[in-house]
């Protein structure tokens, strides 16, 4: 086997919450709750699932940006979890993001040359201020900017070019590895696609890996070699892109695959998933979608949570059905 | 069906409608010259991209425009009255009774301190003077229609206890109670997860038939869009730029940028190529661009194209296109 780039290996991520006066502890969100995977290096992996599913908190505890309640994550196979901030620091470099709203990521004080120089200078990667302003007009080139952009605030850019500076800074310490959070949700259609392009333009451009996370099926088939799906924190199934689309194993897969109303092909009329995302905070006894699927049945409820176990080659389902 | 209703003309019929923002920046037309017609029994797509103008024509019809907006020019017909020279007294009875509106994000949309029940039921009373006992009855059914689990338990619960697919539907019943003619559906589904999209769509769909009702419903999702919509009508920088059956929309664009936006939605199993992107960025609606509103970002631009703006021309039965070059322009195959 190949080294991963990224391996993260029964990663938990419960928050609690705090009722009353004296903040009695009345229960856990399993936000994350065991996922296990890897990225290769200069590989997309894709991560849906609908709201509240965990895929943001997931996305965070990876860089570390939360901590991590169990579970471990190596990156180039050191162990993230023991590192010091300092040494943490130094690898941060490695592993960046780019977040989905570039409205509230980018400072409205900064202006946009000083929000890409900033990591440069937080990790002294110029010698001088002018090599560092150099350094800074490159990455305005590449991400599509002009370089006399640099001296504007974000308010005087559009919401694509807003995320051209979020991707910008993202790139500027050279990273290996990009969790991209919704990066192109609060974008229109057709500004959409230019980010999209962009994206794997860099992609094979610098070998980056992505871990691309989306609730639009559209855009992750698009991006994506391999898609895993989460529902309510745990991942319910892995696999190669035109497996997953040609041949889903998992229920909840199926019906989101369904739900994507597709341009100019009028489907039969679904009613979609019967129900709503349970809570994390009390999920259901055995399979947490079990309330909600079509083919539940007895086990569903009775049995133990299923894990992700590998079906086919490389294509990994977490159903007791299957 | 549709040819029928044709026959009797339109229900709802927009015509060069203008409406504009004078802001302290300067004057934003974010409607300019609008046409647009809506069929009973039918839905009207109207896509385009924020900023185009899509809320601004449904807060026009609903005479809901925010200050500084005002409607300079054109004409609403809703059945032989014009909306626009209505004094508000008199509209107040045709909107919420004739006409009803659903926006995106229902959780703004709700009084988080009254029951959902209790907000039902002051349409019913305000607008068909029943009584309180009637408009529970009134709300309890329309509550069973709009396929609330358990309506009765609903009704007595605050917003705030329902999830965002749930109060759609309690929006749904509350647009729906007076019988309305036309619903104006702005963005709906947006706010929701696909799964629970695709359940507002098939009841929609579902509540049209059954109230022979006429919906406008405005998106910027052409996926959503052909799941619901008769007619589409695509908006770009205050104005339509193309309007046709919704097949004919799909398999036949006649506008770049209809094209464009077709082309710019990446489709599963289209592989990795790269997506044909609309170059450029949406217009600043302070700056009015000169001849063609689309030029700066179309591929089939011509000199002519800056000069002189194209008119919505009909160039078959029902299928209307404003650009000089319309004859060029046909879908590619993926």
């Amino acid at each position: 086997m190949t080294k991963s780039l990224l391996r993260v290996v029964n990663l938990k991520k419960h928050f609690p919450v705090e009722r009353g006066m004296l903040s009695r502890l009345s229960g856990w969100v399993k936000a994350v709750d065991g996922v296990s995977f890897s990225i290769d290096a200069g590989e997309t992996l894709g991560l849906v699932g609908e709201s509240g599913c965990g895929k943001t908190t997931l996305g965070r505890t990876i860089l570390r940006l939360l901590e991590p309640t169990a579970g471990e994550i190596f990156f180039e196979e050191t162990k993230l979890n023991e590192l010091s901030p300092e040494e943490l620091r130094q690898f941060r470099a490695r592993m960046q993001v780019i977040f989905q709203d570039p409205y509230s990521s980018l400072n409205p004080r900064m202006t946009a040359g000083s929000i890409v120089g900033e990591p440069l200078a937080v990790h002294r990667r110029a010698e001088t201020k002018g090599k560092r302003e150099e350094m800074v007009g490159e990455l305005f080139e590449k991400v599509g900017l002009a370089r006399h952009h640099k001296n504007r605030y974000p308010h005087e850019f559009s919401g694509g070019m807003r995320q051209r500076i979020g991707i910008a800074r993202a790139l500027a310490l050279k990273p290996k590895f990009i969790v991209c959070d919704e990066p192109v949700s609060a974008l229109d259609v057709s500004i959409q696609a230019q980010i999209i392009n962009l994206l794997q333009e860099l992609q094979e451009e610098l070998s980056l890996a992505y871990l691309f996370i989306s609730h639009d099926l559209r855009v992750v088939a698009h991006m994506s070699n391999r898609i895993a799906v989460m529902y309510l924190g745990r991942l319910v199934e892995v696999a190669v892109k035109e497996e997953l689309f040609q041949n889903p194993f998992h229920p909840y897969t199926k019906i989101l695959l369904e739900a994507i109303p597709e341009p100019g092909v009028i489907k039969k009329q679904k009613t979609g998933l019967p129900g709503e995302i349970q809570s994390s905070l009390n999920s259901p006894s055995g399979c947490s979608f079990h309330p909600r699927c079509p083919l539940a049945k007895e086990i569903c409820s009775r049995e133990e949570e299923p894990q992700l176990q590998e079906k086919e080659k490389n294509h990994f389902v977490a159903c007791h059905l299957r | 069906m549709r040819d029928e209703s044709k026959n009797n003309g339109p229900l709802l019929e927009i015509k060069n409608l203008q409406t504009h923002f004078f802001t302290n920046e300067g004057l934003v037309k974010a409607v300019d010259g609008l046409d647009l017609e809506i069929f009973s029994r039918e839905t009207s797509g109207l896509v385009g991209e924020s900023g185009c103008g899509k809320t601004v024509t449904a807060l026009s019809i609903m005479g809901l425009l925010p200050s500084p907006g005002k409607i300079t020019q054109g004409s609403i017909t809703l059945q032989g009255r014009d909306l626009t020279q209505l004094p508000e007294r008199k509209l107040q009875k045709i909107r919420g009774k004739e006409i009803a509106m659903i926006f995106q994000e229902p959780m703004t949309s709700l009084n988080p301190i009254f029951t959902v029940g209790h907000q039902v039921e002051e349409a019913i009373i305000f607008h068909q003077g029943k009584s309180r006992k009637e408009a529970r009855e009134i709300t309890r059914e329309m509550f069973g229609k709009v396929e609330l689990p358990s309506p009765e338990e609903r009704m007595n619960e605050y917003p705030h206890q329902l999830s965002g697919g749930m109060k759609q539907r309690v929006m749904i019943a509350m647009a729906l109670s007076c019988q309305p003619k036309l619903l104006i559906a702005d963005e709906p589904t947006t706010a929701l997860d696909v799964t629970i999209q695709q359940g507002i769509l098939a009841l929609l769909n579902k509540l049209q038939d059954e109230h022979s009702l006429a919906i406008l419903f405005i998106t910027h999702d052409l996926g959503v869009i052909s799941q619901v919509a008769n007619r589409i009508a695509v908006m770009y920088a205050a104005k339509i730029v193309e309007c046709a059956q919704a097949g004919e929309i799909f398999r036949n664009p006649h506008h770049p940028y209809t094209l464009g936006l077709l082309n710019s939605i990446p489709k599963i199993g289209g592989g990795e190529k790269r997506l044909p992107a609309i170059p450029g960025q949406l217009p600043n609606p302070l700056v009015p661009v000169k001849g063609c509103r689309f030029h700066p970002r179309c591929f089939f631009v011509k000199d002519y194209c800056l000069e002189k703006e194209p008119p919505l021309a009909e160039i078959a039965p029902g299928h209307k296109t404003a650009c000089w070059r319309h004859s060029e322009i046909k879908a590619q195959s993926n």
